[in-house]
């Protein structure tokens, strides 16, 4: 099995034109142009090949396709939810996706679509739980642009860098556009689309991994090889070859690895601090408003299992033959392998020699991974319940036109928290926010969303967390006879 | 002098007069039509497009995206044909779904949102103008699909002005309108 692990860059600045996707029939697209940086695996696996162009061309025949890979959109990224009215189809436009094909030696190759490709770069986001054993990007964005291939979408090519990209994913950015992010979504995942046609897409990437990155199932395949211990078809195994932890193949001495892994649930921090009683801003006196705490803490995930470990035996005097013992002298050696014990002739005897053993012992093995949080974010929501109440409720019915002010409090991102404690790990974080001005009454939800990044285990977590937290009062004056 | 003047001219003349009278004042009116016959409000847009969208048969997938074609933006109509009816018409092959016109009924419940693209005005666009609209979409027991999960259900509409005209963008959630809100204010 090759363990590459290649980030290969191809730059396309000499690019005379720009490679587009082609047909199944022919090499299936051209990702970039040969020019390469970073170094190239002794040999390309079998869907890559250079052409005659020089380029490096994908090439699906041999591949078994799988199931599309789609995950939710990154952590702050916005997702069109992309439901069709009154059904329960969907189309989520903001997903990330990724096609799949299977190795004939039980690889998965993963692709991402152009979108997908584009916010990973852009971001640098991965959901992978696992490193790539090869990894292909194309630095080919901008020439995508200047080609064309993001016409009608509002920039100018030369404005198609990752910087700029970046500023307009961000919903609390000034550049952010959420019609802008509907045309790009639709246009980038539109299969039809000439960059997504054929198995492979321009501008996008390639990834190789020895086990499904998102399920850590490796596909069966009937001619593998056999790896010494037959455990080579066992995910968990090879993620512990791979890092280091499982060097050699069990002997016998552990009848097994039994691997135990323990990934316990994020904890969520969400409450209300402060005052004791909320009342809509509107009227209190000194419009004090609300103080709130969010945050989430990720335990490390705790992976055991057996290992084979060898140590310091005694030194025993033994038949050594040949004359190459040496002798057993007195106090050279902790036991004697003769079935009466020392005998006086061992110390002259130079077939006989003391030497040093060594124990086999299986042993229990804990290694402890964080799982940091990659994307979090945190917002205030008035429950429907209240707003209904408001709008068409008993409320209404008191105050006819009586509105919902601002439903929604994007907290995190869009609210600079007056304090926020961030682990060095990335696996905790606690904001606090003062004061925040709510103006319409009722129950809120604190709705906390976000992503882990995984650990070489498990897969990245989804953080999810949304309850009623605390309530906003309306006082109310009533003449009471 | 005398000038003779046949009777047969004269009547020449006041014909030709009045073909040309007539014809300076219909011929730019054919041309182009009146700009109020050719801008359809968008409440009616919404309402054009989405009994169209749910209008369908089974047996006639071509026939139902043209239909959409023009009511749609290039970008609306991209989601449609790219991504939707590919999700959508396996299911009503297999029931062997037809939904009538007269079996959708759609209802403005106004709107939700609107303002301008700075996108499109880069593109070009000197009308710019976006809304969301709330609609109340009602399909009649014979002509539900499938996936229906109710006959009367609410819909959200994008609309973008393309070409002057208010076209479908997409339809949205109630956690995308949001978006549009607030970007929005």
């Amino acid at each position: 099995m090759r363990r590459l692990m290649l980030a290969l860059m191809l730059v396309a600045a000499v690019l005379d034109g720009p490679a587009l996707a082609q047909d199944d029939d022919g090499p299936i697209g051209a990702i970039g142009d040969g020019s390469l940086t970073g170094s190239l695996p002794e040999t390309l696996p079998s869907y890559l090949v250079t052409g005659a162009d020089g380029q490096i061309h994908f090439n699906a025949d041999g591949l078994t396709p799988g199931e599309p890979i789609v995950l939710a959109a990154p952590p702050g990224f916005w997702q069109l939810d992309g439901t069709l009215p009154g059904t329960d189809i969907q189309a989520c436009l903001g997903c990330l996706v990724y096609n799949t094909y299977t190795t004939a030696t039980g690889e998965t190759v993963v692709i991402p679509n152009t979108y997908t490709a584009i916010v990973m770069a852009a971001t640098g986001y991965s959901p992978f739980n696992t490193p790539a054993e090869l990894a292909i990007g194309n630095g080919a964005l901008q020439l995508a642009a200047m080609a064309g291939a993001f016409d009608g979408l509002g920039i100018p090519p030369e404005d198609f860098t990752l910087e700029n990209l970046i500023k307009r994913f961000d919903p609390t950015s000034n550049d952010f556009d959420p019609l802008f992010m509907l045309q790009l979504n639709i246009a980038l995942n539109d299969p039809n689309n000439p960059l997504n046609s054929g198995a492979f897409f321009w501008a996008a990437g390639l990834f190789q991994f020895a086990c499904h990155p998102v399920t850590g199932e490796c596909a069966p395949v009937a001619d593998r090889q056999p790896t010494g211990s037959g455990s080579g078809d066992d995910p968990l195994e090879r993620i512990c070859q791979a890092l280091g932890d499982c060097p050699k193949p069990l002997t016998g001495v552990c009848p097994s690895r039994d691997f135990a892994i323990s990934a316990p649930p994020p904890v969520y921090a969400a409450e209300k601090l402060l005052p004791a009683f909320p009342i809509v801003v509107g009227q209190d006196p000194a419009q004090r408003g609300v103080d709130v705490r969010a945050g989430v803490t990720v335990p490390p995930v705790t992976v055991s299992f057996n290992v084979e470990k060898e140590y310091p035996g005694e030194r025993v005097c033994q038949w050594v033959g040949n004359g190459e013992g040496g002798g057993c002298t007195p106090g050279s050696f902790d036991s004697v392998a003769y079935k009466d014990g020392f005998q006086s002739w061992m110390a002259s005897d130079p077939d006989w020699g003391s030497l040093d053993t060594t124990r086999q012992v299986c042993e229990r093995v804990t290694r402890t991974f964080p799982d940091p949080v990659t994307g979090f974010s945190a917002r205030l929501q008035l429950e429907a319940a209240s707003i209904a109440w408001i709008e068409t409720g008993d409320l209404q019915q008191r105050y006819p036109g009586a509105q919902v002010y601002q439903a929604v409090w994007p907290l995190w991102p869009g609210r600079p928290p007056i304090r926020q404690t961030i682990a060095a790990d990335r696996t905790a974080i606690s904001l606090e926010w003062e004061r925040l001005p709510l103006r319409d009454p009722g129950q809120y939800r604190v709705v906390l969303a976000g992503r882990t990044a995984g650990t070489p285990y498990t897969a990245p977590r989804d953080l999810a967390y949304d309850k009623i937290t605390f309530d906003v009062a309306l006082l109310e004056a009533a003449l009471i006879k | 002098m005398h000038i003779t003047i046949h009777r047969r001219l004269i009547w020449i003349a006041l014909i030709g007069a009045a073909l040309a009278g007539l014809g300076a004042y219909a011929l730019p009116r054919l041309a182009l039509p009146p700009a109020d016959a050719a801008v359809v409000p968008p409440d009616q847009a919404a309402i054009t497009f989405t009994r169209a969208f749910y209008t369908v048969d089974y047996r006639d997938r071509e026939g139902w995206l043209a239909a959409l074609q023009p009511l749609a933006t290039a970008s609306g109509f991209r989601l449609i044909a790219g991504l939707l009816a590919p999700a959508t018409w396996p299911r009503l092959t297999t029931a062997q779904t037809v939904t009538l016109a007269e079996q959708v009924k759609v209802r403005d419940e106004g709107l939700r949102a609107e303002g301008v693209s700075a996108a499109e005005q880069a593109r070009g666009e000197a009308e710019a103008g976006w809304q969301i609209r709330r609609l109340t979409v009602t399909v009649a027991e014979a002509g539900r699909w499938p996936t229906m999960t109710a006959g009367t259900f609410p819909a959200n509409i994008l609309l973008i002005q393309e070409g002057g005209a208010w076209k479908f963008g997409a339809f949205l959630s109630d956690d995308d309108v949001r978006v549009f809100q607030q970007r929005s204010q």
